[in-house]
């Protein structure tokens, strides 16, 4: 039973460390009540950072770069999530124009776009999530017993699979390419960091916050 | 010494003993002597069921031509020095034979037996192989890995060299968009000064823009600044925010108009082209391009070329250990399942070597290891019947000495015994009747005693003198027809029948005619003796080809008396074995000797007469052997 309990546990090690587990960093963020919307202020510069040479060479040549915010709000010590956002921020150099575009889409509402000659104003602008509303107060419960909190995890240009060149059809389904496709399930089952974007930072925001009773 | 050696000449011998006769105990061989000693001792104790080893056994043909030790069982053939002091313990001790001795020595370990050598063998042959495969595969990746590397640098070098083209074309695009406005500019001071604007009507230069506009399809806007400005705008054209057009607004340039009566203007004309974006689009399909190339889809992940040439490597490491492990349970099964025959073999002979004949290897197969165990089984039951066949003449050589000495020492005082008899039967005065009376009854039970006692000792000396067969080609016809001719008498009585069946003609023995004849007059005789007091006797006598076993033939004499038990029938041919009060239980001894000395075998059936059915079996002879 011993035996079989390590064996155990020795196969599931890879699996484990295969699964892509994120860490999240803590990092501190403004929270406000305004009206039924409950408003976050965070900065995740290391999303893209004005030291990442690659990222500024593809910057400063006018391939717009995105970042995806996927924002989740939790009740301390609950696992099931109380609301959940997403944004869409992409900037750009328009080199006709010489200027730094930074276009915000938030979910049903329309894009916002705001224009930088700076580059560092424009990465600032575009890195940070200014007074986002990440929930309604009215879906949360009020008073310092009822701590939450948020979690960021952004993504730099996700990864488009479409335009990846594509590694199974038809030929993959017949004759040897059936075992070419049994064998890149095979690999597929050792592939231990899935890369879903060029860059992911992930941050839990540190302390939480409650809503003070009225 | 000389102790002992009157004890050896006087003591009968195991193989010597009679039957019944007190058996030298199994302690009797010395235990006193020193380990390193000589003499063999043995290395196991006799299994119960060996009943072969309760009887003293002849030396094995083998040993007695080369071994000039005495004589002895066969099972003392595993003996020699012991080093375990624990001799019955099979499991610890491995015996080997080296020349004509067998050496025992601890059974080795795990490890160093041929099952555990056959599977490391395979595994390491296995490990050999699957390593082999998975270095050259590991090389293959690494080479295709290094070839599509190089490809997407290429392909990233690519895109590096196509990022200051399309720099150049917006800066070439722009400069042509300033040109373009810098010579509308000059068109409007050209109209200015030929007098066709008017420093008073702002309505013309706007007139002059707009006609400009129609003329440039992919201008947007128009405007002069100054002190008179005046805008023309586009309006057919699509926004820049549905991204139908980019707009590309160019900085003012200077515009001076002057009329002949004076200056008109003094600022800047300023233009907004709208630029077709199919360029633009396909330069930032180029940027998501680049960015993908360092990335595949493998089973609908998304992983950097790092990742998927390490994953490859787990995916053949696991493949490899799979193949690996499967190799190692087949070579395991395999290997067992070969050894394991190898080890019924060995372990059946480590038990024949220790003296049971009566181990057997259990049936291996149709293979060869199957085939040279049945070879063994064979050989070990024509080992079994020629040490039962040896025991049994010894048994009755012993028989056959003791006989003739008997025989000697009887007959040699009857017939001055008989003498004495008569010579008191004819000195008899006859004064006294009753006296004479009772004189001539006494010689009369001494004379039949002395018959008697004369007639014993003369099969006393027959049994004794049975010789040594002469082996000949001899045709079974002709005994049976000579037999027939000779004892026919053999049954006086009219209602008894002695029923001779010939034989075909091409049945040859390598006999010795006379004493097989001697053999059926005995067995007939015997018939006749046992249904004489109950009947009519009926005999009959045949040979044939024995029944499923080419080769050979079988004499068969069946009659119809009581029968033999079961359990009696090998006991018949033991001599001095006898029901019969008359009998001396020394006929079928004798038939049974002399079969034997022919390589012949004898039993004793159920006949189809009723009685009892003894079956000669006999070699045929092959002539071109």
């Amino acid at each position: 039973m011993r035996r079989r309990a390590l064996l155990l546990a020795g196969l599931s090690l890879p699996l484990l460390g295969a699964s892509g587990l994120e860490l999240l960093r803590n990092r501190r963020a403004k929270f406000e009540e305004v009206g039924d919307g409950v408003l976050m202020t965070v900065a995740m510069p290391e999303l893209l950072p004005t030291r990442d040479d690659d990222a500024m060479a593809s910057l400063e040549s006018a391939f717009a770069t995105t970042l995806v915010f996927e924002i989740v709000v939790y009740r301390a010590g609950h696992s099931a999530p109380v609301d959940q956002r997403s944004r869409v921020v992409k900037i750009q150099y328009n080199p006709w124009k010489e200027r730094y575009v930074v276009t915000t889409s938030d979910p049903g509402r329309a894009a916002q776009v705001r224009y930088y000659t700076g580059r560092d104003e424009a990465i600032a602008r575009a890195t940070t999530l200014d007074r986002v509303r990440v929930a309604r107060v009215s879906g949360l419960q009020r008073g310092a017993d009822n701590t939450y909190f948020a979690t960021v995890v952004g993504q730099r240009n996700p990864i488009d699979r479409d335009l990846l060149a594509p590694q199974s059809g038809d030929e993959w389904d017949r004759g040897q390419g059936r075992d070419l496709s049994v064998f890149s399930r095979w690999v597929g089952i050792f592939v231990r960091a899935t890369q879903s974007a060029e860059q992911t930072f992930a941050i839990k925001t540190v302390p939480g916050f409650y809503l003070v009773s009225s | 010494m000389s102790q002992r050696g009157k004890s050896d000449d006087d003591a009968p011998r195991p193989a010597e003993a009679p039957p019944g006769g007190p058996r030298p105990p199994a302690s009797a061989e010395p235990r006193s002597a020193p380990h390193d000693a000589p003499v063999r001792r043995p290395l196991a104790e006799p299994r119960p069921r060996s009943t072969a080893h309760d009887v003293a056994r002849p030396p094995s043909a083998a040993h007695r031509s080369t071994a000039d030790a005495p004589l002895r069982p066969f099972g003392s053939l595993a003996r020699t020095s012991v080093p375990d002091s624990r001799p019955s313990d099979l499991s610890r001790i491995r015996m080997t034979r080296i020349g004509q001795r067998i050496v025992a020595a601890p059974r080795v370990p795990w490890w160093g037996r041929l099952e555990s050598r056959v599977i490391t063998a395979l595994v390491c042959l296995g490990i050999l192989c699957v390593g082999a495969s998975a270095y050259l595969v590991a090389l293959t990746v690494q080479y295709f890995e290094g070839i599509v590397g190089s490809a997407t640098q290429k392909s990233d070098d690519a895109v590096a060299l196509a990022l200051p083209f399309y720099d150049g074309y917006v800066k070439a695009r722009k400069e042509t968009y300033r040109a373009r406005l810098d010579a509308m500019a000059r068109e409007l001071e050209l109209a200015a000064a030929r007098g066709e604007l008017d420093s008073d009507d702002p309505a013309a230069l706007r007139q002059l823009l707009h006609e400009l506009l129609r003329r440039e399809p992919d201008l947007v806007e128009l405007k002069a600044s100054g002190p008179h400005s005046a805008l023309a705008e586009r309006h057919a054209l699509l926004p820049e925010d549905e991204g139908a057009r980019i707009w590309v607004p160019i900085r003012a340039v200077p515009l001076n108009m002057s009329s002949p009566t004076g200056p008109i203007e003094q600022g800047g004309l300023e233009a907004i082209f709208a630029l077709d974006p199919a360029l633009d689009r396909d330069y930032q399909s180029l940027g998501a391009i680049k960015r993908g190339l360092d990335y595949v889809t493998v089973d609908g992940n998304v992983v950097d070329r790092g990742e998927l040439e390490r994953a490859v490597y787990r995916a053949i490491g696991a493949a490899s250990a799979l193949v690996l492990m499967v190799a190692f349970i087949a070579g395991f099964l395999l290997a067992r399942a070969t050894t394991r025959k190898l080890s019924m073999l060995s372990d059946a002979m480590l038990q024949v070597a220790a003296g049971d004949l009566l181990a057997r290897v259990p049936d291996l197969g149709n293979d060869e290891l199957g085939q040279l165990g049945a070879a063994f089984n064979g050989m070990l039951d024509e080992l079994a019947s020629a040490q039962r066949k040896l025991s049994y003449l010894q048994r009755v050589g012993a028989w056959q000495e003791m006989a003739r000495r008997i025989a000697h020492e009887i007959k040699n005082p009857l017939t001055p015994i008989q003498l004495a008899a008569q010579q008191l039967r004819e000195k008899d005065p006859g004064t006294d009747e009753n006296f004479s009376r009772l004189l001539r009854s006494s010689v009369e039970i001494v004379e039949d005693e002395i018959e008697s006692l004369r007639r014993m000792v003369t099969s006393f000396s027959r049994f004794a003198r049975v010789p040594e067969a002469q082996l000949e080609p001899t045709v079974v016809a002709r005994i049976l027809a000579e037999f027939e001719r000779a004892y026919g008498h053999l049954t006086e009585r009219e209602s008894d029948v002695l029923e001779v069946i010939p034989a075909a003609p091409a049945l040859v023995i390598l006999g010795d005619r006379q004493l097989l004849k001697q053999c059926l007059v005995n067995l007939v005789e015997n018939a006749v003796l046992s249904q004489r007091q109950r009947g009519p006797v009926h005999v009959r006598v045949a040979a044939r080809p024995a029944a499923g076993e080419p080769g050979f033939v079988e004499l068969r004499v069946d009659d119809n008396g009581p029968g033999i038990e079961p359990e009696r029938r090998e006991r018949v041919f033991e001599p001095y074995e006898s029901t019969r009060k008359e009998g001396t239980g020394l006929g079928l001894a004798i038939v049974k000797k002399v079969v034997l000395d022919h390589n012949g075998e004898v039993r004793v059936e159920d006949s189809e007469l009723g009685g009892a059915a003894v079956v000669i079996r006999l070699p045929l002879h092959d002539a071109g052997a």
